[in-house]
């Protein structure tokens, strides 16, 4: 009997065949893998030039929310958002599926995009950038309609997740007591927002610094929309606070952010009131995820052995957002 | 039709029924993964004991290499080393094998150590005390025997590995013809050597500053025998002196390695003959085992495919070898 297991990865050359047949290409296709994480990201070359290709994790999305993704994807694209779009399979389908051990797997071949993305360095011209960038995002999306569904769901994610990071700090009652406290509070202030005052629409969901490229043009490009959903489009920001807070950059990166926005699409009173909540939202939920894939995807970088460092960012954005 | 993979991760949970089952181990039992590479390792909590596991890759050595591992590992740890020593099973066996999609796969559950990795920054003394750590795994292995053989040779793993080496530089035909050009110079002086009858006997096989520990009592301990088996006992300080040529190149951290190996197995003249011809095999095997990595298990810090550091490394102990 095989056993059972977590995670895979797919053999390069037996991709390589599979592209070549269902997308009709003619010539060598060779496929190499280049990152392994929540998906599998490989490079494609063939005689069509290179491309990217995605192998999501096995039960992140179902087929309706990874053809959300998609649709989303090419709405940015045709609106003139430098995104990296689905290219259609022979037959018109924009993705397909394999049976891999640990489950089904959707893969998709998209745009590859050239550029160096934001890091370390990113300062306040860049982010008011960016903010600017992630409001185009939003208008951009403002008439998209697709019949699939899919949500960020941070809320859920986070009410599935917490009980993991709880679990990492059972011997630690102070910090056991606060998370599950906190937790509780933040998931019914989100439920609290109103639906008006704080609007929702197609959001990217993990709009940080890295997720966005600077094009060797010189434009911006976004890429990893594997968080995307419908969700408050203030919410939205809150991806670029918690990659500023994790790398130490001062909040006056995160105020161009927010003004750069404002700037191309202004924010009601009530959803910067409501920045502050969507912030620890972030933390809480982020947090609570790495607590979830130490042990179903493996090790995540800094962060099983620096636990303290991801709760006292809890805990300080939680006094931001009055809940301590 | 389950697609074909290259490589999984065992679910820990089903690793934790399976140990239970197997082992005499306290409870509660936990298994987590913390680190996936060419092996996948696991950290087991039984009750208040620690324990590692390690998935070794899928079809990668034989059975009887592993039987050879195992002994060693327990013979040297029997003789006070400080080494992850295998834990018998219920039935007195040192490992089991598990189906896994990609295809057998070895698991050994080994005695925890607790302690820091040498890392690129250490310093000569470190070195020195490094080196009579090697020389005491040789003595202590000197009257080990084993029913399974496990023969380790630079000369064997370059004729294996080289070609994929080569595949991956056909576009690069200056590299290419460098890399075939060494390869005939290093296998024709090996078959030479071999006439020397060098000293051998049980080798670590990948004796780098990063599989060496100073353990909390200050003792050094090494771990990942992976690679052990029966070779040229000098062949075996080249393990060491390759990685420390790639990130330390400080030939007096070298130098100080070689003295602390002889303070306690002096080499002899035929073996110091060879150094040369030593040291550039094991670039050629680094070379071409690196090559092999990046597609089975994605990409190689610190080896993006720009092979000229490696070259001009190689180049440079080629020409020091006389074999130029």
């Amino acid at each position: 009997m095989t056993f059972p297991v977590s995670q895979s990865v797919l053999d390069a050359d037996a991709l390589a065949a599979e592209l070549k047949r269902r997308y009709g290409f003619d010539g060598d296709v060779r496929c190499k893998l280049l990152s392994r994480g929540m998906n599998d990201i490989y490079r494609i070359e063939h005689a069509g030039g290179p491309h990217a290709l995605k192998v999501s994790r096995s039960g992140k999305s179902n087929d309706d929310e990874f053809a959300y993704e998609q649709n989303y994807v090419n709405h940015l694209s045709t609106a003139g958002i430098e995104v990296p779009n689905a290219i259609p399979l022979a037959d018109g389908s924009l993705f397909f599926s394999v049976e891999a051990p640990e489950g089904k797997r959707q893969i998709v071949m998209m745009r590859w995009l050239d550029g160096e993305p934001f890091g370390i360095t990113t300062n306040e011209d860049d982010a008011h950038r960016l903010g600017v960038f992630l409001a185009e995002m939003h208008r951009a999306a403002a008439n998209f309609s697709t019949l699939h569904r899919k949500t960020v769901a941070s809320e859920p994610k986070l009410a599935d997740r917490l009980p993991y990071l709880l679990d990492m700090v059972r011997d630690r009652p102070s910090d056991h007591a606060f998370l599950e406290r906190a937790g509780a509070t933040v998931l019914d202030r989100m439920l609290a927002l109103d639906p008006k005052a704080v609007p929702s629409g197609a959001c990217h969901g993990d709009m940080q610094c890295a997720n966005v490229m600077q094009l060797a043009s010189g434009g911006l490009a976004v890429f990893d929309f594997s968080d995307c959903g419908t969700d408050p489009l203030a919410k939205d920001i809150a991806a670029f606070y918690w990659r500023n807070d994790f790398e130490g950059r001062p909040e006056s990166v995160n105020r161009a952010f927010v003004v750069g926005y404002d700037s191309a699409r202004p924010l009601s009173p009530e959803e910067k009131a409501a920045q502050p909540l969507f912030r620890l939202l972030r933390h809480f939920l982020i947090t609570s995820t790495m607590a979830l894939y130490v042990n179903r995807i493996g090790p995540v970088p800094g962060f099983d052995k620096n636990i303290d460092f991801y709760i006292d960012m809890i805990r300080r954005y939680g006094e931001g957002a009055g809940i301590t | 039709m389950v697609f074909p993979v290259i490589h999984s991760t065992l679910d820990p949970r089903a690793l934790e029924q399976e140990l239970s089952e197997r082992y005499a181990l306290s409870k509660p039992l936990r298994c987590q993964l913390i680190s996936r590479a060419n092996n996948d390792f696991y950290e087991v909590a039984a009750g208040t004991d620690r324990y590692a596991l390690r998935v070794a890759k899928a079809d990668f050595r034989s059975r009887e290499a592993y039987a050879f591992e195992a002994a060693y590992l327990h013979h040297i740890h029997d003789k006070g080393c400080r080494v992850p020593g295998p834990v018998p099973a219920k039935d007195g066996s040192l490992f089991f094998e598990v189906e896994a999609p990609e295809g057998i796969r070895t698991i050994t559950l080994m005695h925890w150590l607790d302690g820091a990795l040498f890392t690129n920054a250490l310093a000569v003394d470190d070195a020195r005390v490094i080196g009579r750590s090697l020389a005491e795994l040789h003595l202590a292995g000197a009257d080990f025997t084993s029913d399974a053989a496990r023969s380790i040779s630079a000369s064997e793993m370059v004729e294996e590995r080289m070609p994929h080496l080569l595949g991956m530089l056909k576009s690069d035909p200056d590299h290419h013809d460098f890399y075939v050009t060494a390869t005939k110079a290093v296998q024709s002086a090996y078959a030479d050597m071999e006439k020397a009858g060098l000293p051998r006997g049980p080798v670590h096989g990948d004796y780098q500053f990063a599989n060496v520990m100073r353990t909390q009592s200050g003792d050094l301990a090494a771990l990942d025998f992976d690679s052990c088996g029966i070779g040229y006992l000098a062949e075996d300080l080249f393990t060491f002196i390759w990685r420390s040529d790639m990130e330390i190149k400080d030939e007096s951290v070298n130098e100080a390695f070689i003295s602390g190996y002889e303070d306690l197995r002096p080499l002899s003249d035929d073996e110091r003959a060879y150094l040369g011809l030593f040291r550039v095999a094991r670039d050629l095997v680094m070379s071409s085992t690196f090559a092999i990595l990046i597609n089975r298990v994605g990409p190689v810090p610190g080896f993006d495919g720009d092979f000229e550091p490696f070259t001009a490394l190689t180049r440079k102990h080629l020409a020091a070898a006389g074999l130029a």
